[in-house]
């Protein structure tokens, strides 16, 4: 029995710890990742590796540098994983592996460290490696990158799995699926300049559904973003449900604002924050220019955090 | 007449608490009680006997004239075999007087002629509950008499008995307010006229709602208003209680008296006045994951924590922590042979899966601290603010408003004890002003 005497209220605590939260994250995470390894092959793996390698050693060298001996490493607790993951998950299947690395080591070392320390920074460091990674690459690769995957159903159709699928599962239950269902999950469309998990529906909710609805992932901001998008692309006159389902977008919705870091801290800035990231990525996703256009709207709404929390507080102050 | 409304503040609190056996039973009386004679927040007691001396049940044994002080009593019949000081269960020490059990019982099992009190006046009101030395348990150790007697406003004032405690364990009560609502109901009609109103609320919460159908049924009898607010904790605000029951009386301005009492407090005033019974026991929730029959038991006063623990079949593995109060603002017990004093209404033991404490780590900076807490602060801000050492800061931030309900430590994922450091820093700040 504990009888010091020195025990502080509260005793009892929720489940809920940082290293619980990331490795929930990660969980959710690795659908995506499975499918857009299989999507890219070796290629999509390397990206991965390379991301989740650089930025775990990043990590360890900075902690060798800085250590001030009662500091709690960051990579102990899930969070590089995590972000060097999504990272990797957001990069172009055709990243060079040198700007895969270089986006890795800005994303720990100038995102996590840099910008102030764990649960200091406002903007994602993901996206700061991304925007690292855009600059880089658009330097040493040809192509223009973005966030659009081009399903190929006629690939698909060819595959091992869809055959496997419909041999063993479909035709005997009885079920018709075409291949553009299929595609959903494992898009085999291009995969040169496209996001790893762009367009990889199914998986990403499989994933979303073990974190979504609770405060780590609540549902209203992620409406808000879906709103904020379909609001956006409704006045564009664009083809909503396919630029929702072949960008990026979805990873975004649940990984990107979600990051518990780096969102507002109030249910009702929650939701303005996902009303602008939505709108601004839809936004970019219809007017040609940025490439990586929902990353692009993320570091931008992020600039606005601060004053979005700001603002809550004078209003909840007020009241 | 009733008023259903919600506003209640906080957050919903998981129910994976182990549940405590309903109605309560008379624990086994002690053949030694430990009685500390600071058991109120006020003026210091005298001993009134000496060692070697006979005391009966309800005998005063400690007193003072002082305007702060109320009577203590003897808990059990008995011979007083020592005079001196007992480390009770948070490790302070106390003056105390321990009486080994002998003689007879003049109460037990019995049941005086009740006292009529209606035509009594509020001073006489006030001298009874006094001579009871009852206090306002759980809420505060002030005596009931100086708080329902202290009345500064011109406006009449509000009654309010508290049947919101949401903080697991914490139903001595409730279970209190179930077996006897005539008592606890009565209680309260006699702290209102000793406040000198007939304005009385009720806030219950809605998980006991449908257990207080009978409690209802006499407080529409006898006109008291019945508020249902949601299951959060920690509920009710001095605020929110004040938004919830003088909203009329807000429109005008006016800012009117609020006296919120407990059920125990009732059930003690109305045993204080009706019949003349001194505080002496009090009814106790025993829970928690290491014990072996969670249940609610009436006990003496001077009875040791232990005893209390082996009256529910006592402990089913060693505990992680013992607590006297609640799991969220209860403090740790450091003597298990303290006694038992009035404000003490739960005694929990739980095993460390229970507690699910952790290695602190850096803040992350998540915002579940600001969605919880009660009063809008936040706390995230609160903390970076007083470990940069900017105090003003952290004042001007609103840090003197803070309730210390300890949600915000409660749903940390990096464990920071934020309300050890609020309050920490609140009393270095009283220290040195």
């Amino acid at each position: 029995m504990n009888v010091t005497g020195h025990i502080s209220f509260p005793h009892v605590f929720q489940p809920t710890t940082v290293r619980g939260i990331y490795g929930k994250l990660i969980l959710a995470l690795l659908p995506v990742a499975a499918f857009g390894v299989h999507r890219g092959g070796i290629t999509a793996l390397m990206v991965v590796i390379v991301a989740v390698g650089t930025g775990v050693v990043s990590e360890f060298i900075l902690d060798m540098i800085l250590n001030s001996g009662d500091r709690q490493p960051v990579s102990r607790n899930g969070r590089i994983l995590y972000l060097t993951v999504f990272l990797s998950l957001m990069l172009p299947f055709d990243t060079p592996p040198v700007v895969v690395a270089l986006a890795a080591a800005v994303t720990v070392v100038v995102g996590v460290h840099l910008m102030g320390g764990t649960g200091v920074y406002y903007i994602n460091p993901v996206f700061l490696g991304l925007l690292v990674a855009g600059v880089a690459g658009m330097s040493t690769a040809p192509v223009h990158w973005g966030d659009l995957a081009v399903p190929s159903t006629a690939l698909v159709a060819d595959s091992r799995f869809y055959q496997f699928m419909m041999d063993y599962v479909f035709i005997p239950l009885g079920m018709r699926v075409p291949p553009e269902a299929i595609s959903l999950i494992v898009n085999l469309g291009e995969t040169g300049a496209v996001s790893i998990g762009a367009s990889l529906v199914v998986p990403l909710l499989l994933g979303a559904v073990l974190v979504l609805g609770e405060d780590l992932i609540p549902a209203g901001p992620v409406a808000a973003y879906a709103a904020g998008a379909v609001a956006v692309l409704y006045v564009a006159d664009a083809d909503i449900v396919d630029l929702m389902v072949r960008s990026n977008m979805m990873l975004v919705f649940f990984f990107g604002m979600v990051e518990p870091s780096t969102r507002p801290v109030r249910w009702k800035g929650m939701v303005l924050y996902g009303l602008l990231a939505g709108g601004l990525s839809a936004l970019f996703l219809v007017v040609p220019g940025p490439s990586m256009p929902v990353a692009a709207a993320m570091v931008i709404v992020s600039v606005f955090l601060p004053l979005i929390d700001q603002l809550l507080d004078q209003l909840v102050v007020r009241r | 007449m009733s008023i259903v409304s919600k506003k209640s503040v906080g957050i919903l609190l998981p129910s994976e608490y182990s549940p405590l056996e309903r109605g309560y039973w008379n624990a086994a009386v002690p053949s030694l009680c430990v009685v500390p004679l600071q058991q109120h927040t006020g003026s210091r007691i005298e001993p009134l006997v000496v060692k070697g001396d006979l005391v009966r049940e309800g005998m005063v044994i400690a007193e003072s004239s002082r305007r702060l002080a109320i009577p203590l009593h003897a808990p059990i019949p008995g011979r007083v075999v020592d005079i001196g000081r007992v480390k009770l269960f948070d490790g302070t020490f106390s003056p105390a007087l321990a009486i080994e059990l002998d003689g007879e019982f003049d109460r037990l099992g019995k049941r005086a002629d009740p006292i009529p009190w209606e035509d009594d006046d509020r001073a006489d009101l006030i001298e009874r509950i006094r001579a009871a030395g009852v206090i306002c348990s759980p809420r505060s150790s002030v005596p009931a008499h100086r708080y329902l007697g202290a009345r500064r406003a011109l406006t009449e004032p509000i009654v309010v008995l508290d049947l919101s405690d949401i903080e697991p364990y914490m139903t001595a009560g409730l279970e209190v307010t179930v077996t006897s609502p005539v008592e606890v109901l009565t209680g309260l009609r006699i702290a209102a006229r000793t406040a000198g109103t007939e304005n009385m609320h009720v806030v219950i919460g809605s998980r006991a709602r449908r257990r207080l159908r009978a409690f209802r049924k006499y407080a529409d009898e006898v006109g008291v208003r019945v508020h249902y607010v949601a299951d959060r904790y920690p509920g009710l605000t001095e605020q929110s209680v004040r938004s919830l029951v003088s909203r009329r009386v807000a429109r005008r301005d006016v800012d009117p008296d609020i006296f919120i009492i407990s059920p125990a407090t009732a059930f003690s005033v109305h045993d204080a006045v009706v019949y003349g019974k001194p505080q002496i026991d009090q009814v106790i929730a025993v829970g928690g994951s290491a014990v072996r029959r969670p249940a609610h038991v009436r006990v003496r006063i001077g009875t040791s924590i232990a005893d209390v623990l082996a009256e529910c079949g006592g402990l089913t593995a060693e505990p992680a922590r013992i607590i006297v109060g609640g799991p969220l603002t209860g403090q740790v017990v450091t003597n298990i042979n303290a006694p038992v004093t009035k404000a003490v209404v739960a005694v929990i033991a739980m095993k460390g899966d229970e507690i699910r404490d952790e290695r602190q780590e850096p803040c992350i900076g998540c915002g579940a601290c600001v969605r919880a807490c009660p009063v809008d602060l936040d706390p995230r801000l609160l903390h970076r603010y007083i470990q940069a050492g900017r105090r003003d800061r952290a004042v001007t931030a609103g840090l003197l408003t803070c309730i210390e309900c300890g949600l915000c430590s409660h749903v940390c994922p990096s464990r920071i004890p934020l309300v050890r450091e609020f309050r920490m820093e609140k009393l270095t700040r009283e220290n040195t002003a």
